[in-house]
């Protein structure tokens, strides 16, 4: 595969989420909801990212504290990392409520707009 | 002396096949005996990060292939407790994360770094798995590549490389939950002056 295919390839896919995008400016009827189902799908998945990204952050905290006590000096690189992956899973974890609370608007707003899900076999004829 | 591997390993995206060959990554894997965690790292590169796979990757911290016994995760429903038992360890973890290319523009990335460290003969072996050419994490790693590092200390590879991952791959989180809300919020209104126009 050469470059230029790869670039073509890649530019492909650019689009396609570009395009997912940009009908939210349209702001026309199925465009729009199709967008916004876009976004639920995008957002069912990041609570998931999310709590393992936490994980490994705890991790990484929790291995570099016990490579930092092995230590001889009390001010030492690992104690650093320790530190860093401390700050970032305290940045990360509100946003996992954060995304529940966006899941749930979007849920209220596409039961406003389409109604609740009934499946068939519960749907009054 | 001192010595530190690192390979630097990427495909233009994460949605086509990672630009490394099953042969290559089987030599990389019997050159430096890295064990089947290689595979679970670059498994999902070659297609968009599927959403039944999104609780994978999480940082593993294990035995090696040759019964190396690294490090001893004890936990007991209490605080995680780590012990080091020997000189060498592995760890492997895989970053799922969004990269914006540009306002409004959203697209979801993948990266893979594995770490070996040998605590008495300071010898490290590190490999990243990254999507596309001239992203954050392969400038670092460049920059870091480039300096002369001989003599740099095993606790300051770590923070480094380590480093270089959390705020190549983790910077994005927030503002793309922004974005997210902000259309969801748009959204909301919108449908909410439309039911107010109809009553």
């Amino acid at each position: 595969m050469n470059g230029t295919n790869r670039s073509h390839q890649f530019g492909g896919t650019l689009s396609f989420i570009d395009g997912s995008i940009n009908n939210t400016t349209k702001g026309q009827g199925d465009g729009n909801l199709a967008d916004i189902h876009d976004t639920r799908n995008r957002l069912l998945d990041l609570p998931s990212r999310l709590m393992t990204t936490l994980d490994t952050l705890q991790k990484l905290e929790a291995v570099s504290r016990a490579f930092s006590s092995q230590q001889g000096n009390k001010e030492n690189d690992f104690g650093k990392l320790a530190t860093s992956a401390l700050y970032y899973k305290e940045h990360l974890e509100p946003l996992v409520k954060g995304v529940d609370i966006i899941k749930e608007k979007v849920k209220d707003t596409l039961n406003m707009v389409i109604g609740p899900f009934i499946p068939d076999h519960k749907r009054r004829t | 002396m001192k010595l530190s591997n690192i390979s630097s390993i990427h495909s233009l995206s994460s949605p086509l096949p990672l630009q490394i060959s099953k042969d290559a990554l089987e030599l990389l894997q019997t050159k430096f005996n890295i064990g089947p965690e290689l595979w679970d790292l670059t498994s999902t590169f070659g297609n968009k990060p599927l959403g039944a796979a999104a609780a994978e990757g999480a940082m593993r911290v294990q035995q090696g292939p040759n019964g190396i016994q690294g490090i001893s995760f004890l936990s007991s429903g209490g605080p995680l407790l780590f012990t080091v038992t020997n000189r060498l360890s592995e760890s492997s973890y895989r970053f799922t994360f969004p990269v914006t290319g540009g306002p409004g523009r959203w697209t979801i990335r993948q990266a893979g770094i594995f770490h070996r460290q040998d605590t008495k003969n300071l010898q490290n072996l590190w490999v990243f798995f990254h999507a596309g050419r001239g992203t954050a994490m392969e400038k670092e790693l460049d920059a870091f590549a480039s300096r002369s590092h001989v003599n740099l200390s095993t606790d300051t590879s770590w923070f480094t490389l380590h480093q270089i991952a959390l705020t190549s791959c983790l910077g994005g989180w927030r503002s793309y939950v922004e974005h997210l809300g902000n259309k969801v919020d748009k959204y909301v209104s919108l449908q909410s002056a439309r039911i107010c126009e109809t009553l």
